[in-house]
């Protein structure tokens, strides 16, 4: 409430403003449009400058994520999670640093990892976290979700015209949106012109600063994000129809009918290299990928076809019948797609010998 | 299709590329017609042919109109309105009737009931039918000659800017516009532009604003103190001049892109000394409707003191229920109503007072507006809440009648004040200067182009619909 009297202040200015302009002279229509331009572009630039010196950055929990992993400054070698929702639900950051863990050596395990983090919007952020983070991590996992890799402006969709969507809209952002737009996984024209039109909104809105004042907090706020903290579970299933949908999932080896075939996709392919050189430019040099177990089948085919098409990176498939026969109860599961408490940690027991195993850390 | 939206930036953008290419002014109305069709059909497109069937029956009787006896045209002026009237009544008032007269009934201790109806209320019904009767009325009266184009008709009833919301636009008023070839003309154009950029600042950054305020509070009455339900009170006062002064200047503007005038519908409604002041400065074009096609075949000021009373009352009464269906709106008016035959009578009796008072001095004046808007803002509780009951509670509450518990929330009643009197003040450009012609140009359009700009920043990214689209 106390920031909207600041804006009502500023708008008083505004409003004084528009009755004090002179009336412009009639004619010349071409002047006044460029006057107006000149105008507008002026003022996009001074409120540039002013957020820039004010260091006001936007509000939401993907900007307090970030700052979490940027405040990280310990000389453990860190452990970077690159994932969404499946990752922040499906893996104990504090039990799969003590899995990594020795007497020798101690690691910290960070996620970049949120609730319908697009691949877009983890770009976005993940160049942001490299921007300002004391220490680098030293391995970087990528999570595999089909889902995100075959639609990757579907979160722009879901949250149209969200600060959210808006704040990650920037010029490199809308270049790899369009990118995929361009490829040949879009299904048809008219889907392609909304599309391009949305972005294009997107852009527009975040280059013209649109809403953000409103949606702004100084970069020295006070921080409380927990990355620790998760929904509590919602949703039941029976015990037994947990058994079926995972022994099903299993059994699955067709991806959903509305996937490309080829796995990754070329803009997928493109994407996560454009990601590995630009941590490689940080001097990251070790990146593996992992799945976290899903009821639902298509994402577990998806993940072995996408390991079976890296075969340079070490991928994991969290599909292991022995895993998957601990993972038989309703509370082992928030959703279909997401782990929740025993099931949760078992599996990340489980990732973290696997990691061990494969002898990915540095 | 909300004017605040990437949509109708697109819509409007299309539609003036194609029409000022087209080079006959006969295809041009017919491309504004189908863009407005097409406009309409974004919310719904069944109820395009509703609006279809409301303008062939204005056509139609404008046509017979002028070829009948008089006798007969009495006839075919009542069946044209009612007809109106009747698919107004329908989609708006059925079921409002229908639960009213059951409950009534219940009352009495008769039986029988109305089936109550799932029925969508067509969007801007109230507007593009009361096109429709100021159309045949205008006829009848001979203000206007029946059109022989069908497509001046059609676009009249459904042209975009004004469909939704109005202004109420006479057809003694853009009839003539129809019929006279319209060249693009620079100066409309940067007035429509500028018009639309102050109705964006009005409606994006204030009234938008000024909603986050009020609609937290007025969602949950209960849970907010006495003090914070006057500040929604007066949020909600500011938000609706600016939603709909905004929503109306972006109408007026879009209309003069392509070369077509609207009256005003808004002239500072907020510093009127009288509730007769308000109504010629509020939503102008509703209220001279009201004037011209109710007040006045009802009697008008003609007649005793009583019977113009009477005319007021059921003129604003009637004006209350065409904003909605509910008892809400009849209080309204009436409030309203009350108002003006308030201030009938007191310009009646004030030369008859013992004592000599300059009534027009700048310190009445003031208490006059004081209480005008006093009063006005009692009429916009009754309009923003959901019931009778809820809006008498707010009222009391506010007036320390009862205790009234809850959170408190910041006191934005003197900034919101400060930027309507701020508005209302230098909007009638007593503080505007003359400045050399060659700067002039520069500093306007750069100052609406950097005005712009703080506004976007500042605006909530999230819009609220117009208010007066759900009328």
């Amino acid at each position: 409430m106390a920031k909207i009297a600041y804006f009502l202040a500023l708008s008083s200015l505004i409003i004084a403003g528009c009755h004090l302009l002179p009336r412009a002279p009639p004619g010349r229509l071409m002047a006044a449009c460029l006057f107006l331009v000149i105008g507008f572009i002026a003022t996009q630039g001074l409120l540039s400058g002013t957020i820039s010196a004010l260091g006001l950055v936007p509000r939401g929990p993907l900007r307090e994520l970030v700052e979490y992993l940027t405040d990280y400054d310990d000389d453990r070698p860190v452990v970077l999670l690159v994932g969404s929702s499946f990752t922040q639900q499906g893996v104990d950051l504090d039990l799969l640093a003590e899995t990594l863990g020795n007497s020798d050596r101690s690691i910290a395990v960070l996620p970049l990892a949120i609730g319908g983090l697009s691949h877009l919007e983890r770009l976005y952020y993940l160049k942001e976290y490299l921007a300002h983070a004391k220490r680098m991590p030293r391995l970087v996992l990528f999570e595999i979700a089909g889902g995100y890799d075959n639609g990757p402006l579907f979160q722009l969709q879901q949250m149209r015209f969200s600060d959210r969507m808006v704040a990650m809209m920037d010029g490199g952002t809308a270049w790899w949106a369009f990118r995929w737009l361009l490829g040949e996984d879009v299904p048809g024209s008219t889907t392609r012109i909304v599309l391009a039109g949305e972005i294009l909104a997107h852009l527009g809105l975040h280059l013209c600063h649109v809403g953000f004042l409103w949606n702004s907090t100084p970069a020295d706020h006070p921080r409380n994000y927990d990355p620790r903290a998760l929904p509590p579970k919602a949703q039941h299933f029976t015990d037994d129809e947990v058994a079926s949908f995972v022994e099903r999932a299993t059994r699955t080896r067709d991806l959903r009918a509305d996937w490309p075939q080829t796995v990754p996709t070329n803009w997928m392919r493109a994407l996560l290299e454009a990601e590995m050189s630009t941590l490689r430019e940080h001097g990251i040099e070790r990146f593996a990928f992992y799945s976290v177990p899903s009821m639902q089948g298509d994402n577990v085919a998806y993940a072995r076809r996408f390991c079976m098409a890296m075969p340079d990176f070490t991928c994991i498939v969290g599909e292991d019948p022995q895993l998957l026969a601990g993972l038989q109860r309703d509370i082992d599961w928030y959703d279909f797609d997401h782990l929740h408490g025993e099931g949760r940690r078992l599996y990340t027991r489980w990732l973290g010998d696997r990691l061990l195993a494969q002898d990915v850390l540095p | 299709m909300n004017f605040v939206s990437f949509e109708f930036l697109g819509f409007l953008g299309a539609v003036y590329l194609f029409h000022w290419v087209l080079p006959q002014e006969r295809a041009r109305k017919w491309l504004l017609t189908l863009a407005s069709y097409l406009f309409y059909a974004a919310w719904d497109w069944r109820f395009c042919l509703l609006m279809l069937f409301v303008t062939v029956n204005a056509f139609v009787a404008g046509y017979l109109l002028s070829s009948l006896e008089r006798s007969e045209r009495k006839l075919i002026l009542a069946a044209s309105i009612g007809i109106d009237l009747a698919v107004l009544a329908f989609f708006k008032y059925y079921n409002f009737f229908a639960i009213n007269a059951a409950a009534a009934l219940a009352d009495l201790g008769l039986p029988g009931s109305l089936p109550a109806l799932q029925i969508v209320l067509p969007v801007g019904i109230s507007f593009y039918t009361f096109h429709a009767i100021s159309y045949v009325v205008d006829i009848y009266r001979g203000k206007v000659l029946p059109e022989t184009s069908f497509v001046n008709v059609a676009l009249y009833i459904s042209f975009f800017p004004q469909l939704i919301a109005g202004p109420i636009v006479r057809a003694t008023f853009i009839m003539p516009q129809m019929q006279r070839r319209r060249p693009f003309s620079r100066s409309q154009q940067a007035m429509g532009i500028r018009l639309l950029l102050r109705g964006f600042i009005y409606k994006a950054v204030i009234a938008d604003m000024l909603a986050q305020v009020a609609d937290p509070v007025f969602a949950h009455l209960d849970q907010y103190d006495a003090h914070a339900l006057l500040t929604a009170v007066v949020a909600f006062y500011g938000q609706i001049y600016f939603d709909f002064a905004g929503y109306s200047s972006m109408a007026i503007g879009t209309a003069r892109l392509f070369g077509y005038r609207f009256p005003r519908n808004f002239d500072y409604p907020y510093r009127s000394a009288s509730v007769t002041e308000f109504w010629r400065r509020w939503h102008m074009s509703l209220s001279f409707w009201l004037r011209d096609y109710v007040y006045i075949p009802l009697g008008g000021n003609r007649g005793g003191r009583l019977a113009v009373y009477r005319n007021l009352m059921t003129t604003m009464l009637l004006g209350g229920l065409w904003h909605g269906a509910a008892w809400n709106y009849v209080i309204w008016g009436l409030l309203h109503g009350f108002g003006l035959c308030a201030n009938k009578a007191w310009v009646a009796l004030r030369p008859r007072l013992p004592v000599s008072v300059n009534w027009q001095s700048s310190g009445w004046r003031a208490v006059a507006i004081i209480f005008t808007q006093l009063w006005i803002m009692v009429g916009w509780v009754f309009f923003r809440c959901d019931s009778i009951a809820e809006a008498n509670s707010v009222l009391g509450s506010i007036a320390g009648l009862y205790p009234h518990p809850g959170a408190a929330i910041v006191p934005l009643e003197p900034l919101i004040v400060l930027i309507i009197a701020i508005d209302h003040t230098l909007g009638s450009g007593v503080l505007r200067r003359s400045i050399p012609r060659r700067w002039a140009q520069a500093l306007s359009w750069g100052g609406i182009g950097m005005l712009f700009a703080f506004g976007l920043a500042i605006m909530p990214l999230v819009q609220r619909p117009f208010i007066y689209f759900q009328f």
